[in-house]
């Protein structure tokens, strides 16, 4: 894809969601959305229109010392092969005491078990969202969920 | 009177048949003929663990043949007497092993493939992995990640062999 | 007691089902089933069983001892969960490796595409009770392994993509061996599978028209690989955003349109095909060059450095024990034998990565047990199952 295209796309972005939200460029064809947690919906739910159809992943990363945890979905489309080519980062970060977000499940079913892998393994509760039961750990676990930093490998 | 000393003879007769032929199955020469029987009907359980069970299939496959040493996959864990463990263990499905192993009758053999198996290979600090020998007894080790076919091919014969010596 | 006892019956219609996780399929993997009669009324996935936490553990890592970590999630299909990584690791150290090691990956990991089908195509074989299915792409697979424990030097796990190339260079008479498998493969694919499987008329009583994913579906719940171009959806990752050697290279989409059972194993006869094309082109026109980028040739010790030279196999530069790639964050994208895998990668310039998360395809594809099932007959569970080619390990990470 060439370079031009990104940027119409960018453009055409940056028109529509902001001042909600800031959109930045990671790399040729990664383009990163920042958001607050109320918006997402919101944002999501345009990005949907837009053409962005699936969500490919959804990466929770924990920061203990600025206590926050980002969550990202990367978002693609199947459909528009122009949009295709592009991954969009939807960010945004949350409390880590509490740890807790909004479901995009109503916005795109494909997060279902990704959203359920990191309620699972990293102890983000994504509400509304229809199972927020463990999936992968066994259904007993009561440790600190193993993806957050104060869970130390030690053997 | 009769009647009773009759029973009670019977009784005797049937518990001493009973205590002569168990004596002579393990006795040296059929207990040997019993061991050289186990040993060529090794029916593993088909429980598959990890990923080593992709080599796993392959040695039962043509190439391979792990069925010419009498070894043949089966289903259901009543009809076995053999357990592979396919590499690394999870804590939820040590359970399920144990359940397994359980069930199996007796005489029961155990092979654990890999490096998972023996000392949690490169998981060495997962959080999530247990050992095979904490789960069930082990008879035979095969070092590998994973393993190659002839490695499991020359475990079932080591296993073979050690059940013939009387293991 | 009696009344008790019916009137309970008639008030439990429905009963539960529990398969596995030690079961006659590929095994660990339970599903729970809610069965009516003899129909399938909810199934629910519970993966899990060999969750080895392979995400966490990459954390504790130096970044090159997490190439063979991230194999691990599916030696089957080593070579691409291999080139994911190592795709993520050379953006951030910014990097790009010599073209003729780009030729070379892009040989492996189409080796393995071939090798991870058919081992695909015997699990689903067996599943549906066609043993003969099972043993001959096993033994198929063989040929293909062989040549690829050519170029690596094992069986399965290969490690053979390094930062910056590959490990070792192809040995002498490699290409004659690869057209042998190569033709041996196709006559095997084209005309003996298809008289004995493909076309034999119990295989299409029991695969088409059962299990169909819509393409909306498919879309909506984000299935990856074979599963959604048999929906009718030409999207790969290969062509979407060509990696390796891919962009030079000629070679179609396959692509159904009926999303049934059927349509999936066809889909994957015909990217053996596309392979078998790729693998040929990249035979003939194998460009003649280092294996290994110029920065880290000059790094290794002379002694290495000549067996380098003579024999085609590199040693790992010492410095690999202590990389630092910058801090960043990097989202890498391949195509694997079962679909889309993605790395996403944190760094923050230290001498292990500050997140790795992997997606797998097996993983995105878990919904389909949920979609594909509900509402199935209880004995179309494995002619689903084995159509759509899911492999635990790769799925739990
Ligand atoms: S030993 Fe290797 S191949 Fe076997 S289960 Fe462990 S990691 Fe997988």
């Amino acid at each position: 894809m060439n370079i031009d295209e990104v940027s119409r796309v960018f453009k055409d972005l940056k028109s529509m969601i902001e001042p909600e939200a800031q959109i930045s460029i990671l790399s040729s064809n990664r383009l990163i959305i920042t958001t607050s947690t109320d918006k997402l919906e919101l944002i999501a739910n345009l990005l949907k229109n837009y053409g962005f159809d699936h969500v490919k992943s959804v990466t929770a990363i924990d920061y203990p010392m600025k206590n926050i945890i980002e969550i990202s979905y990367l978002i693609s489309s199947f459909n528009n092969l122009n949009l295709s080519k592009i991954i969009l980062t939807l960010k945004t970060l949350i409390d880590r005491n509490k740890s807790i977000s909004k479901s995009l499940y109503k916005v795109w079913p494909s997060v279902e078990f990704l959203e359920r892998e990191t309620y699972d393994l990293m102890g983000v509760f994504f509400e509304e969202h229809p199972e927020n039961t463990s999936l992968i750990l066994p259904e007993d676990y009561k440790d600190i969920r193993p993806l957050r930093k104060d869970f130390k490998l030690i053997k | 009177m009769r009647v009773k000393e009759e029973q009670s003879l019977t009784g005797n007769i049937y518990n001493f048949v009973r205590k002569i032929v168990l004596w002579i199955i393990f006795k040296t020469p059929l207990k040997r003929l019993r061991n050289w029987g186990i040993s060529y009907s090794l029916w593993p359980v088909h429980l598959t663990t990890a990923c080593c069970g992709c080599e796993f299939g392959a040695s039962s496959a043509p190439r391979f043949d792990a069925e010419r040493t009498g070894y043949l996959p089966f289903v259901g864990p009543r009809q076995t007497n053999l357990i592979v463990i396919e590499g690394s263990l999870s804590k939820k499905m040590a359970n399920a092993v144990r359940l397994t192993y359980e069930q199996m009758p007796n005489p029961k053999y155990v092979i654990a493939l890999g490096a998972c198996a023996i000392d949690l290979g490169i998981f060495y600090d997962s959080y999530n992995l247990v050992r095979v020998d904490e789960v069930v007894p082990v008879d035979v080790y095969v070092p590998g990640c994973p393993p190659r076919p002839e490695a499991i091919i020359r475990s079932v014969v080591m296993l073979q062999r050690k059940i013939r010596r009387g293991g | 007691m009696k009344t008790s006892l019916s009137k309970q019956q008639d008030n439990r219609k429905e009963i539960e089902l529990f398969i596995g996780p030690q079961h006659p399929a590929s095994g660990h993997m339970r599903f729970i089933g809610r069965v009516d009669g003899d129909i399938f009324t909810n199934f629910i996935p519970d993966p899990g069983w060999v969750h080895r936490g392979i995400e966490k553990i990459a954390e504790n890592r130096k970044w090159i001892q997490i190439i063979p970590l991230v194999e691990r999630a599916a030696i089957l299909d080593a070579a691409n969960m291999n080139i994911g990584y190592v795709i993520a690791l050379e953006k951030l150290l910014d990097i790009e490796p010599p073209p003729r090691a780009q030729y070379l990956r892009t040989l492996l990991c189409e080796i393995n595409r071939i090798t991870s089908h058919l081992y695909g195509f015997g699990i689903a074989g067996i599943m549906i009770g066609s043993s003969t299915f099972y043993m001959w792409p096993f033994a198929d697979r063989e040929p293909l392994i062989d040549i690829a424990q050519l170029i690596t030097g094992a069986r399965l796990t290969y490690s053979y993509m390094i930062p910056g190339g590959v490990r070792r260079d192809l040995p002498q008479g490699f290409k004659e061996k690869a057209l042998k498998a190569l033709k041996y493969i196709e006559r095997r694919l084209n005309n003996d599978y298809f008289r004995i499987f493909f076309d034999n008329p119990v295989t299409k009583a029991r695969y088409q028209e059962v299990g169909v994913l819509k393409r909306d579906d498919a879309i909506r719940l984000g299935i990856v690989g074979p599963n959604l171009r048999a929906s009718n959806v030409k999207y790969d990752v290969r062509k979407v955003e060509p990696y390796a050697a891919y962009p030079e290279l000629e070679f179609d989409i396959a692509y159904e349109k009926e999303g049934d059972c059927y349509a999936r194993l066809l889909v994957r006869v015909e990217e053996i095909r596309q392979s078998i094309k790729i693998i040929r082109q990249i035979l003939d026109a194998l460009p003649q060059g280092p294996i290994i980028h110029k920065k880290y040739e000059k790094l290794v010790s002379l002694r290495k450095l000549e067996e380098y030279q003579k024999t085609g196999i590199f040693g790992l530069p010492a410095i690999f024990t202590v990389l630092r790639p910058p801090a960043g964050e990097v989202i890498s994208r391949v195509e694997a034998a079962r679909g889309e895998l993605i790395f996403h990668i944190i760094s923050t310039g230290e001498l292990r990565p500050y997140r790795l998360r992997m997606v797998t395809p097996s993983f995105r594809n878990i919904v389909l047990f949920r979609e594909l099932i509900s509402g199935a007959r209880v004995m179309d569970f494995p002619a689903i199952y084995g159509s759509i080619d899911y492999f635990p390990p790769e799925s739990d990470r």
